[in-house]
């Protein structure tokens, strides 16, 4: 029998009713019984004795004689009527304890009766009972009896017992578990609560309890999860008290002016009444603090990050999304029944990164939920709009209690910063493959001349990796001759700032070295302090090669000076030797040491000395120039010699003689002709000497890095090849000599080949540089990549070409493996590393002590064990790197005030030291009055994805600044196409120099249209350059760009496709080198040809005539001898002019006084005066136009110039009857405004047949006119030794003749 | 040109002594032929293309055999080869340089446009002599010239 406590205490009282009534009864028997007749009563009485349910007895007080007991107490203590009935109970052992009938017996005595007691008895078989025992006390005649009732409740004992143990138990569970209870009336009276009840009302103990609901309501706030107040009508307790049943009301319990709140869930129950009414309410407070919490924590972080969270179970239905991931991945309502990776389908097309289109089985989403896998990944998705998205994935099996149950997906989405970094990565490939595909080689070294990076076609030439060239590895490849001044000249530089250039070789990878000239110029940043240099070598090997054919030129005629038998002194006007050659020693035995300084007439033998001194004397005096005799010299050990000496005096342009020039020859020596001929060759030899020197200020030309070099008639075949050809290729010399080009070209490459060929061929490129594959002798292909360059003969028919061949299949493999490793690294790439952490601010006045919490995964961000360390607020920041500390602290400030969420990014110093970039996104929940409660946050290490960041900007700031500072012109274009056709292009970007290049402003042609720069319907070299953006194959050919007179080299490279680029090489210095060098050239030829010719010419005269006289003497012939003797003076005298204008050529640009002014007219009047005579016996006048210039030069040389010009107009001046010479200059607007003076006469002029012939050595218009020719080379050379050039003008014969001529440094006067 | 009939040489010096030296030794060696002496080379071509006071072939007649100096006023002696080689009526006339000059180009360039052979004036006065010896009695005695057209 299962009674719960009211039920009990119901039948306890249903129970004292019964005896009441029982008692009652009996008493109304005696009445009867007494007042109506005792039988009637009597069995009245016994029928209600014998049939009532409970036990009775009845028995004396006395003794306790049992006088009669009913059915009910037979039944309930199995003893029989006869067992008990006039015996005591005491004997019968009725009682468990006998005491306790004493006990009743005096309780009787004082209360006269006994109710509602509960006694232990025994039945006949000796069984415990449990019964209540009332008793009232009769009077049976003179003896006091009683009448007991017994209920047996040892059943109910039983149950009650159990009750009570379950009570107990009930009770500790109540106030021990979470759930709070609390009971009120329906008057709002709170009856009781049990312990967690209190604690969710903060309540300490249950004195504190608030009896009544207005109480609560004073003294806590209600908020529904939106942060809105609950009204008190609506509070759970006050809905129950309306009868209305509460279930599971989400609220949050707040104390007024305490901070922490409690999220709570209440339910409530009306315990009704008999009339239906509530009786009571119990309200069931259940604390989901925690839960709440956790879960919004999880909200937060899941809300607060980028990152969309997608959780998802096998069959690919969304469990859960975030905000994040429905915006990432636009999922639609309507699609909810498709699996993750369908409903993406549908959404998007799905890139990999190397543009790939990703099938539904290698969705992240399937992989992860169906294969188990796990998946990190970039993936572009476009949408059907053609808007695209790149998004960051990571997707893991998701697994719950060991199981798979499905796919959690993290994504963010990284358009922007893959945008960015696309940018910028094309921008660094951009100015890298620039930087790596210009002709010299370009390097950049830091502010300590560490040098971190050459271009490729440095590596190609040397053969080097970038980690044997890093740093100081470049020292390397130099020539150990030359490494240490190169190294103290570049330490220097760096060390002054000055920019740096020095020449010298830098070894191949064939071990052959070749000349660079290096040049290195520092970078500066705005406070001017150097950070980088950029450095550039350009091979000049070929400008030196040409220097050295000259300096052996050079060489191979001072050979021949030195083994020349005719002796040269070059003697000052105290006639001491200055200069002495070879011969000369040898014909005299001294050395040239012994010879230099010497007095002429030391060596002269005394017969002779009165001799030589009256010669000497005449010559120093002007009585002739020339003299020439035989003499005897002494030589050193004492014998006397026999010479032929000729002598002529140099003088300067107002007849002072300066110094004279002996030439001598031992004239037993048969040879004296060709000695003489030496002698000229000796004059040479300055001259080459001087050529030398300015050679030697030749600036350096670039030439293509060399390495396989072939030489290839026009016939396609080799002719010449180096050993490195062979090597890349794999046949012998031999062999490949056999060979024509297109036998091993492999044959998809020939057409293209052919093309470039038939160009050069054609005239219309002298140069083409394109890749294209060879066979190899065993059958392989290899890249290479070829630089041809045409040879052409004086009538620039192309006759051979001269091929450079790099092997670049190492870089083409270089290439592949790079991307390969690329794609690995980007396949273990980016992690979504991300922890989260937790503020509760429950303490506002000290902030600092807020509680914090960390994940996990915040442990190991921060290089910690999870739960290793205990986190504080303190601990965090002590962990920010300091400088980054106030920047985090202000932001949350700022977050706190403004109440709104943050993000920052700044730096951690991790456990174990290292230093990391994270961001951190956090989001700050505050109470209705706006105060802060809680800090939710996520931080995620993107030390890499920084890291990459910072390096991509700093490399690609580093090649754009190199871009912006090159020597080299660079502009970026577009092709613009119109059908699919190239009809234009767009210049997209351009360096500085490329306007030094092309005059073109280089900030106004940014985006503007080639043609509409250029002026033209189709912009230069267009065909060539679309083929280079389609092909990415670069092209390469020089130009002359007419619009500002520039030499270019364009080398046309294409960066990405539809792009290209064109780096100008200016060559225009080059090419004026090169055409000064050929000029030299000819002038050597000119000179060995005068020394061969003119010199001799004389010489076979006087040889002749010599002879001729000897007969005429033997024959006595008179007139024959002076005829003979007429022939050979004239010819002395004509080779001594010779040879003085010869050395008066040679003299001038070297040995000069320094420069000084003189204005044009005191140059021409000096000039004037000294062919005064010439002009008047000619009647020609002279007139001065123009504006008044000053000249700056050597004086002397202008005045010899003006001289010369004024000689010649003289001489020239024919049958004229009124002749004149203008002197004048004027500004020239057609040569940039230069100054150009002339001298116009109107004399015979010249024919045009000769106009080529004018300014050559040694030619004369006409054998009758005087002179030997020199005069305008002369007057050339003086002008080109002052920077300007000579031409004339002449209509021909009779017409008159005006010369022009620019000096530098010529200025007008301004009065 | 017909059996007896005297060699008419045309003698291209602007030297006077050498011209006079050449000369000499031609009359040395008795080459007793009509020996033209011009000046330089535009008269050599007019000469040779009739021009102004050479128009009269009967004063002027084609020349059987040039012997030419290579440095001239106005017209170089290059020129003048180059312009008798190019023209159908003189260029089968042997032409001879004769020049001071042994520069490598010169002799390359003359024989370039084919001259018939490239004499080097000797310095020494016999070679010189035995140099025009030599030329009369190749060029006189032994060679053979083509009829005249």
């Amino acid at each position: 029998m299962d009674l719960s406590v009211p039920e009990l205490k119901q039948q306890i009282e249903t129970l004292e009713r019964q005896v009441e009534t029982l008692t009652s009864s009996y008493n109304e028997c005696l009445g009867l019984r007494q007042q109506n007749g005792y039988a009637k009563t009597d069995e009245k009485f016994a029928i209600a004795f014998r049939s009532n349910p409970n036990a009775l007895m009845l028995s004396y007080e006395d003794d306790g004689t049992i006088i009669d007991i009913n059915d009910s107490f037979v039944n309930l203590f199995k003893r029989k009527r006869a067992d008990v009935i006039g015996k005591s109970a005491l004997s019968i052992g009725l009682y468990d304890d006998p005491a306790k009938r004493e006990e009743i017996i005096e309780q009787l005595r004082s209360n006269g009766r006994i109710t509602n007691r509960e006694l232990k008895l025994r039945t006949g078989t000796g069984d415990e009972r449990v019964v209540i025992f009332s008793t009232e006390v009769l009077n049976l005649g003179d003896r006091r009896a009683l009448l007991s009732t017994l209920q047996d409740i040892t059943e109910s004992k039983k149950t009650e017992e159990k009750l009570r143990i379950e009570h107990n138990i009930l009770e500790a569970v109540v106030n021990n578990i979470g759930a709070g209870f609390v009971v009120a009336d329906t008057e709002g009276n709170i009856l009781s609560m049990n312990e967690s009840a209190l604690k969710i009302h903060d309540f300490r103990s249950e004195e504190e309890k608030l009896d009544q609901l207005h109480q609560y309501v004073d003294e806590f706030e209600i908020e529904y999860p939106d942060g809105t107040l609950v009204p008190p009508a609506k509070w759970p307790l006050a809905l129950a008290m309306k009868g209305e049943y509460v279930k599971d009301y989400r609220v949050r319990l707040k104390k007024r002016n305490y901070k922490n709140v409690k999220y709570i869930s209440y339910n409530a129950v009306p315990v009704h009444g008999n009339e239906g009414k509530p009786m009571f309410i119990v309200l069931t407070l259940t604390d989901n603090t925690e839960i709440s919490r956790r879960s919004t924590e999880i909200e937060s972080i899941l809300s607060c990050i980028a990152e969309g969270v997608v959780v998802y179970d096998r069959e690919g239905h969304i469990i859960r999304a975030n905000s994040a991931a429905e915006n990432i991945l636009k999922l639609k309502e309507p699609d909810k029944d498709l699996a993750l990776a369908e409903r993406v389908e549908k959404n998007y097309r799905v890139w990999t990164e190397d543009k790939r289109l990703l099938k539904t089985e290698e969705m992240p989403a399937y992989k992860a939920s169906v294969l188990g896998e796990t998946v990190k990944n970039e993936l572009l998705l476009i949408e059907a709009s053609g808007y695209p998205k790149w998004i960051n994935i990571s997707a893991a099996p998701l697994i719950i209690e060991g199981k798979h149950a499905g796919g959690i997906i993290s994504m963010s989405d990284v358009t922007a910063r893959k945008n960015a970094e696309q940018k910028l990565r094309e921008n660094e490939e951009k100015f890298r493959n620039l930087a790596d595909n210009i002709p010299p080689f370009t390097w950049m070294a830091d502010e300590k001349g560490y040098i971190f990076w050459f271009n490729k076609r440095f590596f190609e030439y040397t053969g080097s990796t970038p980690e044997e060239m890093e740093g100081w590895g470049w020292t390397k490849v130099h020539h150990p001759d030359h490494l240490d001044r190169v190294m103290k000249r570049f330490r220097k530089a760096i060390e002054t700032g000055a920019t740096w250039q020095d020449t010298f070789p830098l070894r191949s990878k064939d071990g052959e070295y070749r000349w660079f000239l290096s040049r290195a110029l520092p970078i500066r940043d705005q406070s001017g302090k150097i950070i980088r240099w950029f450095g550039s070598n350009s091979d000049v090997t070929e400008l030196r090669r040409k220097e050295d054919t000259l300096r052996k030129n050079e060489q191979r005629l001072h050979g021949v000076f030195n083994n020349a038998a005719i002796g040269i002194v070059e003697v000052d006007i105290n006639d001491r030797m200055i200069t002495v050659n070879d011969r000369a020693c040898g014909i005299l035995g001294y050395t040239r040491e012994e010879l230099i300084g010497k007095n002429i007439r030391e060596i002269t033998s005394p017969e002779d000395l009165e001799r030589t001194n009256e010669m000497n004397t005449r010559l120093h005096n002007g009585e002739f120039s020339i003299f020439e005799y035989e003499k005897r010299y002494v030589k050193r050990e004492g014998t006397p010699i026999c010479v032929h000496v000729t002598v002529s005096a140099v003088r300067d342009a107002n007849g002072k003689h300066l110094y004279s020039i002996g030439t001598f020859d031992d004239i037993s020596e048969r040879k004296k002709a060709e000695e003489a001929l030496r002698k000229s060759e000796r004059l040479y030899r300055k001259i080459a000497g001087d050529l030398r020197e300015n050679e030697q200020r030749l600036q350096a030309i670039f030439d293509y890095a060399a390495i396989g070099i072939a030489e290839v008639d026009e016939n396609d075949r080799f002719v010449e090849v180096n050993g490195h050809i062979c090597d890349i290729l794999g046949y012998r010399r031999e062999e490949l000599l056999q060979k024509a080009v297109h036998e091993i070209t492999y044959p998809e490459d020939i057409p293209h080949s052919r093309l470039m060929n038939q160009k050069l061929h054609q005239g219309e490129i002298d140069l083409s540089s394109y890749e294209k594959r060879y066979i190899k002798k065993d059958g392989s292909l290899i890249w290479v990549n070829i630089t041809i360059s045409a040879i052409r003969n004086l009538e620039g028919r192309h006759v051979r070409t001269v091929r450079t061949i790099e092997d670049i299949s190492a870089r083409k493999k270089a290439e592949e493996n790079l991307k390969q490793s690329e794609t690995i690294l980007k396949q273990a790439g980016f992690m979504a590393n991300l922890g989260a952490w937790v503020i509760d601010y429950i303490n506002p006045e000290e902030p600092q002590k807020n509680p914090l919490i960390w994940s996990d995964q915040t442990y190991r961000i921060f290089g910690y064990e999870p739960g290793s360390a205990e986190v504080t607020n303190d601990f965090f920041y002590e962990r920010v790197v300091p400088s980054d500390r106030p920047l985090v602290r202000e932001t949350l400030a700022n977050a706190l005030k403004e109440r709104k969420s943050y993000t920052v990014e700044h730096r951690i110093t991790r456990a174990d030291g290292a230093e990391r970039k994270v961001v951190e996104h956090a989001e700050i929940t505050f109470d209705s009055s706006g105060n802060p409660l809680r800090i939710v946050g996520a931080v995620q290490d993107i030390t890499e994805r920084k890291l990459e960041e910072e390096k991509l900007r700093e490399s690609e700031e580093k090649f754009r600044s190199l871009f912006e500072n090159i020597t080299e012109g660079v502009a970026l274009h577009e092709i613009v196409y119109k059908d699919g056709k190239p009809v234009d292009y767009r210049i997209i970007d351009v360096n500085p120099a490329f306007q030094e290049h092309t005059g073109y402003d280089y900030q106004s042609v940014k985006g503007r249209l080639a043609s509409e720069v250029y002026n033209s319907s189709e912009p230069p070299f267009l065909q060539e350059y679309a083929g280079v953006a389609e092909s990415g194959k670069p092209y390469r050919f020089n130009t002359f760009y007419a619009p500002i007179g520039r030499h270019l080299i364009i080398s046309a490279i294409s960066p990405s496709k539809g792009r290209f680029a064109t780096v100008f090489e200016d060559i225009t210095e080059q090419k004026k080198n090169e055409l000064e060098i050929k000029k030299k050239n000819e002038e050597l030829t000119r000179f060995i040809y005068t020394v061969s010719h003119d010199l001799k010419s004389p010489l076979v005269t006087i040889k002749s005539f010599t002879a001729y006289l000897k007969e005429d003497i033997a024959a006595q012939d008179k007139a024959g001898q002076d005829k003979d003797i007429n022939y050979i003076q004239n010819a002395a005298d004509k080779m001594g002019k010779l040879l003085d204008e010869l050395l008066e050529l040679s003299r001038i640009g070297r040995k000069e006084k320094s420069k000084t002014s003189a204005t044009l007219r005191t140059v021409a009047q000096s000039a004037i005066d000294l062919v005064a005579g010439r002009l008047a016996n000619n009647n020609i006048k002279v007139e001065f136009t123009g504006p008044s210039v000053m000249l700056y030069g050597h004086i002397e040389r202008f005045i010899q110039l003006y001289q010369n010009l004024l000689d010649n107009a003289a001489k020239f001046m024919g049958d004229q009857p009124r002749p004149f010479v203008e002197i004048g200059a004027f500004i020239d607007s057609e040569r940039n405004n230069e100054i150009v003076l002339f001298v116009r006469d109107n004399g015979s002029g010249i024919d045009p047949r000769y106009h080529h012939k004018i300014f050559g050595l040694f030619e004369k218009m006409d054998n009758t006119t005087e002179g030997t020719g020199i005069g305008l080379a002369l007057i050339k050379r003086i002008v080109e030794v002052h920077g300007g050039t000579i031409w004339f003008e002449s209509e021909g014969a009779g017409k008159g003749t005006t010369f022009y001529f620019t000096l530098e440094g010529t200025q007008v006067i301004n009065n | 040109m017909k059996e007896g009939e005297p060699l008419v040489i045309l003698f291209i010096e602007d030297d006077p002594a050498h011209a006079e030296i050449t000369m000499r030794n031609f009359k040395k060696n008795r080459i007793s032929n009509t020996v033209i002496h011009l000046w330089d080379g535009q008269q050599a071509l007019d000469y040779l293309f009739r021009q102004g006071e050479y128009a009269d072939p009967e004063k002027s007649p084609l020349p059987h055999l040039i012997l030419l100096d290579l440095r001239l006023p106005k017209v170089d002696g290059i020129e003048v080869l180059q312009r008798i080689r190019s023209n159908d009526n003189l260029k089968w006339i042997p032409t001879v340089i004769l020049t001071t000059s042994e520069a490598e180009i010169d002799i390359t360039k003359a024989y370039n446009y084919h001259v018939n052979s490239y004499l080097v004036k000797p310095l020494d006065f016999t070679k010189f002599s035995n140099l025009i010896e030599a030329f009369g009695f190749y060029w006189v005695v032994w060679n053979k010239f083509p009829q005249a057209n």
